[in-house]
């Protein structure tokens, strides 16, 4: 596994809440809602690929 | 390779802080429009009511005074007021003018169109005060939206440039 993606999670995590927090701030909850959703989506898109080769690995350990 | 990657995730950058700062600076540059369109109709309401100058001259005047924009907007009234009615030059000037003004702000200002130069001297000058008064309700709300919006759109800008450089490393 890459250690690069974990960097790359850590960061966008800090950057949705430092916007989470100025939305907010500024009274605008939905859209703060919003970009923490699509943070949260994005984070899913990039180990998506990780999870899946975890999935298969333990299928071949068990034999499934 | 990766130089030019690099190069083009900065470029990426800027671009979107630049976005969000010029968003930002829109509402700093409207309060300070609408400020000095409200000094240019003092001047305008001490002139009509002192100096008896014709309305083109006193436009002209004042065009000097102000900074580039409002500046702009009574000079080209002045000028217009050659051929047309002062109303509708005034009403011309507004509609060509290049400013950050919102619809809401040029539509007070065009409600003094319809007695500029048409009434006696006191009718002209509760009509400038009125539209004065509007004007400075206009300031508070501006300012109000300025407090709220110019900080938040700034971060939004460069937030968002940062969230998209990470995700494209």
């Amino acid at each position: 596994m890459n250690i690069d993606l974990l960097f790359k999670i850590a960061a966008i995590g800090i950057l949705v809440a430092v916007l989470h927090q100025v939305l907010v701030r500024a009274g605008r909850e939905d859209q703060a809602m919003m970009t923490t959703l699509a943070g949260l989506i994005i984070v899913l898109t990039l180990v998506i690929k990780e999870v899946s080769g975890l999935f298969s690995t333990v299928r071949t350990m068990f034999n499934l | 390779m990766i130089i030019i990657k690099y190069i083009l995730l900065l470029i990426l950058f800027s671009i979107s802080s630049i976005i969000g700062i010029s968003i930002a600076k829109k509402y700093g540059t409207r309060v300070k429009e609408l400020k000095e369109v409200q000094r240019a109709l003092h001047i305008f309401e001490e002139k009509i009511k002192f100096t008896y100058e014709p309305i083109p001259d006193v436009f002209e005047e004042i065009s000097k005074k102000c900074r580039e924009n409002i500046g702009n907007i009574f000079y080209e009234a002045s000028k217009s007021m050659n051929i047309m009615s002062a109303g509708e030059a005034w009403e011309k000037a507004l509609d060509n003018s290049n400013t950050k003004l919102t619809k809401e702000d040029l539509d007070t200002l065009k409600g003094m169109a319809k007695l500029l130069g048409k009434t006696d001297l006191d009718g002209q000058v509760s009509e400038i005060k009125l539209t004065e008064k509007f004007i400075d309700t206009k300031i508070e709300e501006a300012e109000i939206e300025k407090t709220k919006n110019e900080k938040l759109f700034k971060t939004l800008g460069i937030t968002t440039g940062l969230t998209i450089v990470v995700i494209l490393i």
